[in-house]
């Protein structure tokens, strides 16, 4: 192995570039997952049943498949049907196809992180908030969504920990992300310090956010004890 | 408009095999308060998440401020629609027994919300205004305190004054000092003592039989799902004339 001063300098520009779309990968996934997993949650838990089902089956087939088969479906599977069945818009780019995966398949984690979330709330406050006049959007949006906050941090916390080592799954349908490039330079150099490099850059991306998520959840702590 | 801001007629209530309610009839009029007491299981919560729609009727008639909130219908129950009984279940307001403030706001935004948020009045009157409960329940000092932060007395204080923030027409109490240490169960039947002095309508589910006595202008005693005896409390607590009552009086006092 070389790990030598100059070695590093010649593979940093690749091992950064690389770095930055894994980063990349991670912002836009959970910039869209986030969001996209409430009304996946609000769906399982409506009153109407159709939406119930269909928010299940969804959070079934993304949870109940491995990440990487959905990777091939949404890259090379919409490339063929796009082929078969003259559609071109579905032929999606490595890039785009992989964030339209991840989103979709985190935004599954989340929604039951946030169902969870949401039904662990005591009934006494849906009680509470109708007796004083509110609609049920209201009572969820003003009551309890707040409230299931400070209970999901954790493990949505948790979750994206998750994802940035997922990312590198987007290596497989060749995306020149961290994993990607550690790979490339290695095999070329026949030489495992970009492995070791490639490591330290996920510890790095992971110890930050472990210290983001402290002070996330003390922030949100803060307040309440056991209130109700 | 009648005198009575509730009125429950012959009211049914089932969970399943058990029959909750089975007929009761209950008038409330304006200005008065009413105390129901009765052992465990006997129907009293049921009675009264009945009157606000926290439970649905099988039968029988509730009205409220002289409007029919739900009512049978050749054998059929007919509620309004959810607006309308939105609408009316505001005429009436909850205290519960485990408080059920909302976690995460303050409270002053507790006693708040409701009247900004849904009755949509001007946000600076209303702050006032809370203060102002605040101040009548004795805690000015915690506005801005989270529930979190209090007693158990203080909770139920701010969930008062909650209630009355948006100026119901009546006030339903749940038992509200059964989960309180019995040191400061006091501090909130002052108040519930202060708002009865000064004529809000209530119908009071309580254990607290010397608290009945005092603050009710009328007890009714429930049993098995039946309003058995009702009457001054003077008669109830003094005369009672059926076995039930006597018995029950027997074990808790
Ligand atoms: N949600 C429910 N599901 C099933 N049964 C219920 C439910 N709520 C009440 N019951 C039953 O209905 C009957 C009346 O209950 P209720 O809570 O009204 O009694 P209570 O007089 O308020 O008693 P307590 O003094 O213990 O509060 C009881 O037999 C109880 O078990
Ligand atoms: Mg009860």
């Amino acid at each position: 192995m070389n790990l030598s001063r100059e070695y590093v300098l010649v593979l940093w520009p690749a091992l950064a570039r690389g770095a930055g779309q894994t980063l990349l990968i991670f912002l836009l996934t959970l910039i869209l997952s986030l969001p996209l997993g409430l009304p996946v949650a609000l769906g399982g838990i409506s009153r109407l049943w159709p939406l119930r089902i269909l928010s299940r089956v969804y959070v079934w087939l993304f949870r109940g498949t491995p990440l990487m088969l959905q990777l091939f479906f949404f890259y090379y599977g919409l490339g063929i049907m796009a082929g078969q069945y003259d559609l071109p818009f579905l032929r999606l780019d490595r890039f785009p196809a992989v964030i339209v995966t991840f989103s979709l398949n985190y935004a599954a984690y989340f929604a039951e992180i946030y169902r969870a979330g949401i039904q662990s709330i005591d009934s006494g406050q849906y009680e509470a908030a109708k007796t004083l006049g509110f609609t049920r959007t209201q009572t969820m949006f003003a009551i309890i969504i707040p409230q299931t906050l400070r209970r999901i941090i954790p493990p949505v916390c948790n979750e994206t920990i998750t994802l940035v080592k997922d990312t590198a799954l987007a290596t497989v349908i060749g995306v020149a992300e961290l994993l990607k490039a550690a790979r490339d330079a290695s095999n070329r150099d026949t030489n495992t310090a970009p492995y070791f490099l490639a490591a330290a850059g996920y510890l790095a991306i992971t110890f930050v956010l472990t210290l983001v998520y402290q002070k996330l959840e003390k922030r949100f702590g803060r307040h309440e004890r056991e209130a109700i | 408009m009648t005198d009575y801001i509730v009125e429950l007629d012959r009211v049914h209530k089932r969970y399943g095999e058990v029959e909750a309610l089975r007929g009761v009839t209950l008038r409330v009029r304006r200005g008065e308060q009413v105390a129901i007491i009765g052992s465990s299981g006997s129907g009293k919560s049921t009675l009264l998440r009945c009157i606000n729609h926290l439970e649905s009727i099988d039968g029988g008639s509730v009205g409220i401020d002289g409007m029919i909130l739900a009512e049978t219908v050749a054998g059929r129950v007919r509620y309004r629609r959810e607006a309308e009984i939105r609408r009316l279940i505001m005429r009436t307001a909850m205290v519960f027994q485990h408080f059920n403030l909302f976690g995460h706001l303050t409270c002053l935004e507790n006693v708040t919300i409701a009247p900004i948020r849904i009755k949509r009045e001007n946000p600076a009157e209303v702050r006032d205004r809370a203060l102002e409960l605040l101040r009548l329940v004795g805690l000015s000092g915690k506005a801005n305190a989270y529930p979190g932060e209090l007693s158990g007395g203080q909770k139920q204080r701010v969930a008062i004054a909650r209630a009355l923030a948006i100026r119901p027409s009546i006030l339903l109490f749940d038992e509200p000092t059964s989960a309180l240490d019995p040191e400061i169960t006091g501090e909130v039947l002052k108040v519930i003592r202060q708002l009865a002095a000064q004529g809000h309508s209530m119908v009071l589910v309580t254990h607290e039989m010397g608290f009945a006595r005092e603050v009710a202008d009328r007890v009714a005693f429930m049993d098995d799902g039946m309003i058995v005896e009702e009457g001054r409390p003077a008669n109830i607590f003094g005369h009672p004339k059926s076995e039930r009552l006597r018995l029950f009086l027997q074990a808790v006092l």
